[in-house]
């Protein structure tokens, strides 16, 4: 009987972390996690704005091609200049590739030129299962209502390639742009591409 | 991870772009080739060409629908005028799970071929084949890697296609080894349902498949690391699978492979769109659930008069007794407090139930009395009760508040109790109805599911709830007097006949010690009793102290689990039942024997009366003999997933269950009914003769 309470135990917390956590017109579901400063970072903080959530992985190729093309950092900037809160996420389990703690992830920032708003560590992943992040670079953007609005992949071109993520169509921007003029995003959802997140 | 980071970082940012003749290329954790089936091909005729991967331990690529994360590979052609390649013929992947997630892909070895088509008016000569392929090779860590690879062929129009000696063999063993498309007289049907796409296949054919599982060919589709509900019974299969997150208009098919296997070990695959029907379009889904809710009332009626009722029998007869000299209000309120009773109860054994199936333990209908802890806990509870209704204390007025009334006091609690005990203790087994509709439930979404459970508990309560309001029902009990007290004592020792079978139940799934243990509670329960009497003030100690005892006596109960099937059947030894293991089931059955698979449980008394008038009964002997059956016995008194498992094949979650396997592994076995008696059995057993 004991392992079947466990069993129970466990099947709620599973049923609870993968379906229908991340519906594209729902409310995106609220987390609190810890950033490389140390500070509780909770998405209900930024009610009245613009959520973009990146997950992220400094050894995947996919994540690399992004960085090293200067892409998401100019995307980054961009739109938090604009007012968009923009936390990145770390899920990578301890051991794992991608795996930091606050100082490495503090260095891989200033090597790549990079300033989220926040970078949170999940190195035990329930950021990433809340959300059922699947990839690096995995791209939610939430409304300033807290509904989510985008759930998918960076762009339309999946490639390891930086010359050819700078020619592709990026559609964390177009959703915001769209958001942001009052239009409905076109493109809510697309297949999230890159490497496994490293639960 | 054994390299070290940096390392392992310099090597991702490597592409491998090797240029190869026709020798394979060699690249990070793989090599690949560009073989053809045919060194000499004739324009017309059929070639193929493919690409052959070759891989270490652990690494993978990926199907066309890589799951959650990776890419298929991808080629570009440079090709001559006049030879065309057709798109991959995906061989079936395998799924490879990673943490959470799962992916579709290929280890080891594999083989993607092409058709190679050239036109009839090509020239005799060489065609140069080459082919940019980028692939994705990945372990946990992804490696993206590309390369050339160069194939030439020899085209000889007029003259005869030379197999290429190595390879032809390898093309003809991938593509025999390709889905293939479902069989005619499969009907394919699929609905939307909330979160959930439920897929049907109707097939005479499809019965005796074992396991299904169905692969998404486009992602996005569902959640592809939650594993499909299925449930097979009969002609039918129905899988439930969850749909993705990020699916925000249904598809009009949902295509993919169905990969089945009619026997342990073979899986077959088989390509298979389901078409999508319109909500509301379809007929056959709420028909079926209308359906299972009417039986799951019906089943409910029918349990009442099921010997498994009769260790409450003693409650319900009091409760009706209770209601002597009572108003007609008065009457049904108590009907109804003891149908909600039985309604919260059922309410929450399913909601337990589906918990449970969440979390993939199989466990099934009467699961509470598998537990050791339960039958102890409950024994206690209706010894402490039978005390009671001997008259040693009352319960109600002093006792009330502490929360031990239960169905003794005699409010509407008292009647609401009764329904909760005569739930817990009679429905361990099913009843004619019941059984199906408790299978098809357990398959179903969670509200359709409470629907089924609550039309069965309104079928257990109705009997009852109608009683009450029948107005001359209060002519018929006797006026309230003396003979209250002296029934209310008799009552008591029918309690404790109860009490005496679930100790009996307890020596079966504990050991010896269970029973003893329980007479120890019993002890522990009356000198609380006596001391709270003898000093009324003593009496939240004694009740607390007592509880204690009784929590430290009865949770180390363990199940006897390494001696599965115990059963108290020394004596039936003239039947000869074999223990149940599907192991030995599946080796008479490839030996064309036929097995009658019985499966029962200690607290099952719906068995135990089938068994003594039917399946023992002389002439029923007679006829297994004669016919060379082997009996199998499942024994489910305790908790025990693989016979969870083998009922839930038959679209069962609860026993008495009866099945005969025929000589014959093609055709269905024979279901019996959940009421047997020796002429039912007969009649059935003439059945299979004709079906042989």
């Amino acid at each position: 009987m004991k392992r079947s309470v466990l069993g129970f135990a466990l099947g709620l917390v599973f049923s609870m972390n993968t379906a229908w956590a991340a519906k594209v017109g729902s409310p995106a579901p609220d987390f609190t996690g810890t950033s490389t400063k140390g500070e509780k970072i909770s998405l209900s903080n930024y009610k009245g704005k613009y959520v973009v959530l990146e997950w992220h992985n400094k050894d995947c190729p996919y994540v690399r091609a992004h960085y090293d093309s200067g892409s998401m950092q100019k995307l980054q900037k961009e739109w938090m200049d604009k007012g968009v809160v923009w936390l990145v996420v770390n899920s990578s389990a301890k051991g794992k590739q991608g795996a930091v703690d606050a100082q490495v992830a503090e260095e891989q920032m200033k090597k790549d030129g990079s300033s989220p708003t926040a970078y949170i560590l999940d190195s035990d992943g329930s950021i990433g299962k809340l959300y059922g992040a699947q990839t690096t670079p995995h791209m939610y953007v939430i409304d300033p209502n807290g509904t989510l609005i985008y759930n998918g992949a960076i762009d339309d071109k999946v490639t390891t390639d930086k010359d050819e993520v700078l020619k592709s169509n990026n559609y964390v921007a177009a959703a915001l742009t769209e958001a942001m003029a009052g239009k409905p995003v076109s493109k809510p959802t697309s297949r999230p591409y890159g490497c496994t997140v490293k639960y | 991870m054994t390299r070290s980071a940096g390392v392992l970082t310099s090597l991702l940012f490597t592409f491998f772009f090797v240029s190869s003749g026709a020798q394979a290329l060699t690249a990070p954790h793989l090599e690949v080739d560009l073989i053809s089936s045919h060194q000499v091909v004739v324009p017309g005729d059929k070639a193929y060409v493919g690409l052959r991967f070759k891989l270490e331990p652990e690494w993978h690529i990926y199907w066309i629908n890589p799951g959650d994360s990776g890419e298929p590979p991808q080629i570009e052609w440079q090709l001559p005028a006049g030879v065309t390649i057709g798109a991959i013929e995906w061989p079936v992947p395998k799924k490879i799970p990673v943490g959470p997630l799962m992916n579709y892909g290929y280890e080891n070895e594999v083989l993607l071929p092409m058709a190679l088509e050239i036109a009839p008016d090509f020239q005799s000569g060489e065609a140069k084949l080459v082919a940019d392929v980028r692939w994705l090779v990945c372990r946990e860590e992804c490696i993206p890697g590309k390369g050339r690879l160069e194939k030439t062929i020899r085209v000889k129009s007029g003259g005869r296609a030379e197999p290429d000696a190595q390879w032809h063999a390898h093309f003809l063993a991938a593509l025999e080894a390709t889905a293939k498309p479902v069989p005619h007289d499969w009907q394919l049907l699929a609905k939307s349902q909330d979160e959930e796409f439920l897929l049907a296949i109707e097939s005479p054919s499809v019965a005796g498949i074992l396991k299904v599982d169905f692969l998404p060919a486009v992602t996005d589709l569902i959640v592809h690391a939650t594993e499909p509900r299925v449930r097979v019974e009969g002609k039918r299969i129905d899988l439930t699978l969850t749909k993705s997150d990020r699916l925000l208009n249904d598809p009009e098919a949902l295509p993919g492979l169905l990969l089945v296997s009619f026997d342990e070990g073979e899986v077959k695959a088989f390509e298979a769109s389901f078409p999508l029907r319109a909500p509301g379009t379809e007929a056959i889904f709420s028909f079926s659930v209308l359906l299972a809710i009417l039986s799951a009332f019906l089943g409910g009626l029918i349990l009442n008069l099921m010997p498994c009722v009769f260790p409450v029998l003693s409650l319900k007869v009091m409760s009706l007794m209770q209601m002597s000299g009572m108003k007609r209000g008065e009457m049904i309120k108590h009907g109804w407090a003891y149908a909600s009773g039985i309604l919260v109860s059922f309410w929450v054994l399913a909601a337990a139930l589906l918990l449970f199936r969440i979390s993939g333990s199989q466990i099934g209908w009467g699961f509470q009395l598998q537990s050791p802890q339960f039958v102890f806990a409950l024994a206690c509870l209706l010894f402490f009760f039978g005390l009671n209704l001997l008259g040693f204390f009352e319960i109600s007025g002093s006792f009330t508040g502490m929360g031990n009334s239960l169905a003794a006091s005699e409010g509407y609690r008292g009647s609401f109790f009764t329904g909760v005990l005569a739930t817990l203790v009679a429905t361990p087994c099913t009843a004619p109805f019941m059984g199906s509709a408790v299978g098809f439930a357990l398959t179903q979404p969670a509200i359709v599911a409470v629907w089924i459970f609550t039309s069965l508990a309104l079928g257990l309560a109705a009997p009852y709830v109608v009683l009450s309001y029948v107005p001359a029902l209060g002519s018929y009990l006797p006026k309230p007097g003396r003979w209250m007290e002296s029934f209310k004592q008799f009552m008591a020792f029918l309690i404790f006949a109860t009490v005496l079978w679930l100790m009996w139940i307890l020596g079966l799934q504990t050991s010896f010690m269970g029973p003893v243990a329980l007479f120890g509670a019993f002890i522990v329960i009356s000198f609380a009793v006596w001391l709270a009497i003898r000093w009324p003030r003593l009496k939240a100690v004694a009740v607390l102290c007592g509880l204690l005892a009784l929590i430290l006596i009865g949770l180390p109960l363990k199940p006897f689990t390494e001696n599965r099937g115990v059963s108290e059947d020394a004596h039936e030894e003239k039947l000869q039942w074999e223990k149940f293991s599907p192991e030995r089931l599946a080796r008479y059955r490839e030996e064309g024997k036929p097995v009658f698979l019985n499966f029962t449980a200690a607290w099952c008394i719906s068995c135990k009366v089938n068994e003594m008038v039917a399946l023992n009964a002389p002439e029923v002997q007679a006829k297994f003999r004669e016919l060379g059956i082997v009996l199998m016995k499942a024994d489910w008194t305790n908790h025990d997933p693989l016979i969870a498992e083998t009922l839930a094949k038959f679209g069962r979650s609860g026993i008495p269950f009866y099945v005969l396997y025929l000589r014959d592994k093609s055709k269905p076995a024979i279901e019996f009914p959940e009421v047997l008696t020796a002429g039912i059995v007969l009649k059935h057993l003439s059945q299979m003769e004709e079906r042989q």
